[in-house]
């Protein structure tokens, strides 16, 4: 076997005679061997045969090794089993011979010393190099004992540890604040500050700092997401050393790479801002999170506080028309001079990564006014934009696709617009591109309302959506057909206002309506339910999906018109309420023929309070005929089209007659006892109503049935808690006897009695109780008494005479004493057995047992032992009275 | 007067000599008052009389010194041999060339060819001079079996010759020389750093990678200590740093050495050794405290050196293995250089 090894050999040189053996072993140790470690020191361990009284040592150093007269010596810290050498002390040097004094060893002993000095350096040795000491012991001036000793020079035998402690997360500081207040709404802007810092020995290389926002959780939305919040471009603050942040707007963050952050460096500060759109239009609220992130050398992460914000759209007035100003000219006799106009910068107002894959970026970009020039600059590193390209067609929406990029590829990008210049922002580009089958077969379906408005899915037709008009404020559900789950991370639709002619065609200025995402329903069917803008314009749809890969296709799938819907007003425009309103469709065969409506859509209808009619149309020829009681009715052609809203009708008010207003509220009332009939049919269709009533019903059995007991007990009804508490609770009460005091008479119980135990032999009041408001009473019975003797008194009674008990007769019976008014002449009756408890008990063992039943078995079954419950209390009652 | 006393041999002739081959049936000396008696079968030789040279005097008769036969004793032999490579022994056996029980021997020993002379003393151990106490009879020299005689330099060979004495006036001249050659002493020391039992070239490492509060890194490594020596003593290893810990210049702050079990929550923050195993194929090579522990039980290696392990006679295959644990703490300063030379030492003690 090939190995390196060192091999020391130890031989003896000399030839002299020696003397007789007197040592048993000895050993040589240098601290340190390596060559270069120097100095010593040389540990002497030495243990002899011999039991002759030693006087001196004397040590013989290798030539290799400077000995000089100042040798030093001790016997501090030597290993265990090595005993301090006994008066060894430096005598002299002689060449290489350096002598010591010693005391006597004794035989089989290991003693030790270390030689700290006078020994010199060590030898320059490489490996198997191989030195001889010679050592003997002296008594006097003879040598009791010597043997050479071989000392290994090894230069390889260090092995170097080494470790590494990293920093915690409790090194590090950071921390998020923002300067917003209460719910948020659309449009608003919300200002962060990340606090960050390390209290780290080193710098650290590199310090990331993340900053990220989620999409927002509607609440109350079974999950469902969107994005409230973007980014305000710009917005970003440089990181410590000037570090510029990274905006990566496919992963919502911002990220800033502090190449090397000094240490016990803390309380810097970074900012940043978002704002709220108004993707989501609707009611709920909606949670989105930001939170800060530190990661150092790659290897701790601390996370800050996490801040979650809470949205809400708030719904805008429909706009008022506003009047049109008429320009007026003021004629003064001094001319003015023409206003020069003031240049104002154009802002990048939004940036977006609305397509992507593996060869091709396409980013939106969004300015505030048309500049002169936009230009992006990109490249592989945040620092080398390398590449530009210059939009010739420029907007203030515009799109603009990088090309020719590599896959799975990290690309950085700024936007210049005339003077302004972006943050940087970033994305990677994925591996593979998205399945091309993604559009090619594209099937959707639009309901709203159980109206069909738009389905390819029977006719085969790939084109995808045509144009859809629905009201402002409708609900509607889209649906698509797409690739599998598993290609499919998220799917959403985009509804975005349509320029016309560079100006929004909405009514107001709400250009981003409504983003929601697509959730699957099994198959490949991908949904979303939204809800028509708050404004009549014409908005463009998108499907926008983002794939495991990492690409984001999007493309445009239709249009929809928003408009006004159909509305009946007097001659005043004041809407009419409960206003019939009869559709009819002109068929191919050229007439009108009744439209019967949807499941949800009713033909005919009526209108509500503010005259508005809820109805959804399809594209095509109407005729509606409109009567409200008072007015005179009304036929309308109309046509349902993208150029064409929902018409409003104006009725003509008529004489209101007695026919008319009897008719009216005729109508009423029928509607009415109909809306009142169904819904109670509704409700009986219910399990959970029939079990209410259940529950309902054996409430109130209960509520007589106490009732009832209070009245044949003489107990008022509010005491009756009371009294199932002395039945159940009292009695249990130990070496006490218990009873109730009554009217003989009434029944009635008498409360404020004077109870009295009186000792059987020594005719001596042992204790007094007094009854309480059930006219029970309690009272401890000495456990030294076999037979007591009790007395009752009451104001307005004769006292009752003193009763002889045996006391185990008192301690398991109830005692029922009856007194009668003074001016009655009555016997009493006591000693009455109380049978209470164990009704009591009883009663309440069926109570449970039916609630159990009935909270987990049908209510038919339940009745039983509430039944059984029932007739045990009636003869419970009626056997104890 | 004469002091016969000093006769009593006499008396052996009255002893028949017998053996299984012959038994001397009887014998007479004739009137010459000695004589040699024999035959094809036996012989018998027997000296009367004043062999001490005195005359024998009677109050009726008187003897004169006769003819005195001092026969030597047989020049004996001896062979050496060293049976167990020792470094500082060698093994004879005397060769008694047919002396009775009662020859006494002498050895001699050189290892310059009997330039010097050195004696073999009773206590087998090498002396200049030779005492009567020094000659020993057969059995006390070991008999067939032979002694040890210690002391020796090593890788050397020594020359041995024996002479024997029996009686007065009867001692031989030294016999034919033998020799014999002590071996060397042996140390052989190697490491290695691997996680498995294998050679390895230096420099040596050991990377504990990070280290965390309350978890206890093991090393990825081992590092394997070979230890193979003939000293009769046996030998050992031993282990010291540089730091006494794991040392953080940047830091400026140790992660101490310590004894103990770095899993009991007393000790916050450690680094130290554990051994791990020792095999050998001659000898006990052996784990010594506080390095012997198991789980995170570790001994410290600060900078005084400290024996891990031991053999106390010759070890032949000797290796064994230890590994580094370490432990920081929450308030150990982060840093990326702590660091300790760890140098591992080997001894034999000859």
């Amino acid at each position: 076997m090939k190995k390196w090894f060192l091999i020391v050999m130890v031989f003896f040189l000399s030839t002299k005679q020696v003397a007789a053996a007197g040592l048993e072993s000895s050993t040589i140790r240098l601290s340190r061997m390596a060559s270069g470690e120097n100095p010593l020191p040389v540990l002497v361990e030495v243990s002899t045969l011999s039991n002759v009284t030693e006087t001196g040592f004397r040590m013989v150093v290798n030539s290799a090794w400077s000995v000089n007269s100042g040798v030093t010596i001790s016997t501090s810290q030597l290993p265990s089993g090595v005993t301090a050498w006994p008066g060894i002390g430096f005598s002299g040097v002689d060449g290489q011979q350096i002598t010591f004094s010693s005391g006597d060893l004794t035989a089989g002993v290991t003693y030790g010393f270390y030689v700290t000095g006078g020994v010199g350096l060590n030898p320059s040795a490489g490996d198997s190099s191989i030195y001889q000491w010679q050592v003997m012991t002296l008594v006097g001036s003879t040598i009791d004992g010597q043997q050479y000793v071989g000392i290994p020079i090894a230069a390889k035998d260090t092995v170097v540890v080494t470790g590494k402690v990293s920093a915690l997360a409790s090194d590090f500081q950071i921390g998020l604040t923002d300067n917003s207040v209460g719910v948020l709404s659309q449009n608003q802007q919300i200002g962060y500050t990340l606090t960050y810092g390390a209290n780290l020995h080193s710098p650290t290389y590199p310090l990331v700092l993340t900053a990220t926002w989620g999409r927002g959780s509607v609440e109350g939305g079974g999950g469902l997401t969107v994005d409230v919040a973007d980014y305000v471009v710009n917005s970003a603050s440089d990181a410590y050393n000037g570090t510029h942040p990274v905006i990566d707007l496919v992963n919502r963050t911002i990220t800033w790479t502090i190449t090397s952050f000094p240490a016990q460096t803390t309380d810097q500060k970074v900012s940043f801002s978002l704002k709220t759109n108004s993707n989501y239009a609707g009611s709920s609220t909606v949670h989105f999170t930001v939170s800060g992130e530190l990661n150092a050398s790659k290897v701790v992460t601390v996370s800050s506080n996490q801040i979650t914000e809470s949205y809400q759209y708030a719904s805008m007035t429909t706009p008022t028309p506003i009047a049109t100003i008429v320009p007026t000219v003021e004629l003064t006799g001094v001319p003015t001079a023409t206003p020069v106009p003031v240049p104002v910068p154009v802002t990048i107002t939004n940036v977006v990564i609305s397509g992507l894959d593996a060869t091709a970026a396409t980013v939106g970009v969004e300015v505030s006014a048309v500049p002169q020039k936009l230009q992006i600059r990109y490249g592989l590193s945040p620092t080398l934009l390398s590449k530009s390209l210059i939009v010739l067609d420029i907007g203030t929406e515009n799109k603009i696709k990088i090309e020719g990029l590599l896959p799975s590829t990290a690309y950085f990008f700024t936007v210049t617009a005339d003077t302004t210049t972006s943050d940087v922002f970033t994305f990677i580009t994925p591996s593979t591109p998205l399945l091309p089958s993604v559009f090619s077969q594209l099937l959707a379906t639009v309901v709203s309302s159980d109206q069909i408005l738009y389905d390819n899915r029977n006719t085969g037709q790939t084109k995808p959506l045509a144009q859809i008009i629905l009201p402002v404020a409708q609900p509607y559900m889209v649906q698509f057909n797409l690739p599998p789950t598993y290609i499919i991370k998220l799917a959403q639709v985009w509804l975005r206002n349509k320029h016309v002619l560079g100006i929004v065609s909405a009514a107001g200025n709400d250009p981003n309506s409504v983003v929601a995402d697509l959730i699957n329903s099994g198959s490949n069917g991908y949904q979303a339910y939204l809800k028509t803008p708050p404004l009549p314009g014409v908005y463009e749809m998108y499907l926008r999906i983002y794939d495991f890969y990492g690409n984001i296709v999007e493309q445009k799938v239709g249009e929809l018109t928003v408009i006004l819907p159909v509305k009946v007003v007097d001659q005043n425009g004041k809407g009419i309420e409960r206003a019939e309103v009869t559709f009819y469709y002109f068929t191919p065969a050229r007439i009108y023929q009744l439209w019967r409506g949807t499941g949800l859509l009713t033909n005919p209808t009526y209108s509500e309070s503010n005259g508005t009619v809820n109805t959804i149309l399809i594209e095509g020829q109407y005729k509606m005929v409109v009567t409200a009681m008072g007015y005179k009715s009304k036929t309308m052609e109309f046509v349902v089209s993208p150029h064409n809203g929902y018409p409003q009708v104006s009725l003509e008010r008529l004489p209101i007659t007695i026919g008319a207003v009897v008719g009216f509220y005729a109508t009423t009332i029928s509607d009415s006892y109909t809306f009142v009939l169904n819904s109670a049919i509704e409700l009986f269709h219910s399990g959970r109503f029939i079990q209410l009533l259940w529950v309902l019903m054996t409430g109130m059995l209960l509520f007589l049935g106490m009732l009832t007991w209070s009245l044949i007990n003489h107990i008022a009804w509010w005491l009756l808690p009371l009294y199932l508490y002395r039945l159940l609770i009292r009695v249990k009460e130990v070496n006490t006897i218990n009873g109730v005091v009554i009217n003989d008479l009434s029944g009635y119980p008498i409360s404020g009695a004077g109870v009295f135990l009186v000792d059987g032999n020594k005719n001596q009041v042992l204790e007094r109780s007094y009854t309480g408001l059930l006219g029970n009473f309690s009272m401890k019975v000495p456990a030294r008494l076999d037979q007591v003797r009790i007395s009752v008194t009451a104001r307005g009674y004769d006292p009752s005479p003193f009763m002889d008990f045996k006391r185990e007769s008192l301690l398991r019976a109830a005692l029922h004493f009856r007194l009668v008014k003074s001016d009655f002449d009555g016997s009493y009756d006591s000693g009455h057995i109380n049978f209470g408890r164990f009704g009591a008990w009883a009663f309440l063992f069926f109570t449970i047992l039916f609630g159990v039943m009935l909270s987990v078995v049908s209510t038919t079954i339940a009745a039983v032992p509430l039944l059984i419950s029932f007739v045990f209390w009636y003869l419970w009652i009626r056997f104890k009275l | 007067m004469k002091n016969y006393r000093n006769y009593w041999w006499l008396f052996l002739f009255f002893v028949l000599p017998a053996s299984t081959n012959y038994k001397l049936e009887g014998f007479s000396l004739g009137s010459a008052g000695g004589g040699q008696v024999g035959s094809s079968n036996y012989s018998i030789n027997g000296v009367a009389g004043e062999v001490g040279g005195n005359p024998i005097v009677g109050s009726s008769y008187g003897i004169g010194p006769g003819l005195v036969f001092a026969e030597l004793a047989n020049v004996p032999k001896i062979t050496v041999d060293n049976p167990g490579n020792y470094y500082n022994k060698l093994h004879f056996v005397v060769d008694t060339q047919g002396n009775p029980g009662d020859a006494l021997y002498a050895i001699a020993i050189s290892s310059d060819n009997f330039v010097t002379t050195q004696y073999i003393k009773s206590d087998g151990t090498i002396g200049s001079s030779l005492a009567f106490t020094d000659y020993q009879n057969y059995n006390a020299w070991g008999g067939s079996t032979g002694s040890v005689v210690s002391g020796l330099l090593g890788s050397t060979t020594y020359s041995f010759k024996a002479k024997a004495w029996q009686g007065k006036y009867s001692e031989t001249n030294w016999g034919p020389v033998a020799t014999g050659a002590t071996v060397a002493p042996t140390l052989t020391f190697e490491i290695d750093v691997s996680a498995t039992d294998t050679h390895t070239l230096p420099p040596y490492a050991i990377s504990l990678g990070d280290l965390y509060p309350s978890n206890v890194v093991n090393s990825p490594v081992y590092v394997w200590v070979s230890l193979d020596t003939n000293a009769a003593s046996g030998g050992g290893v031993f282990i010291y740093g540089q730091n006494g810990g794991l040392k953080s210049v940047t830091a400026g702050y140790t992660i101490a050495t310590v004894n103990g079990d770095l899993s009991s929550g007393g000790i916050a923050e450690g680094y130290g050794v554990q051994g791990v195993g020792a095999t050998q194929t001659a000898g006990q090579f052996l784990i010594l405290s506080p390095y012997n522990g198991s789980g995170n039980v570790i001994g410290s290696v600060n900078t005084l050196v400290n024996q891990i392990f031991t053999a106390t006679t010759p070890v032949t295959s000797g290796r064994a293995h230890f590994l580094v644990k370490a432990k920081s703490s929450t308030s150990t300063p982060e840093a990326s250089d702590y660091s300790e030379s760890m140098t591992v030492i080997a001894s034999a003690n000859f």
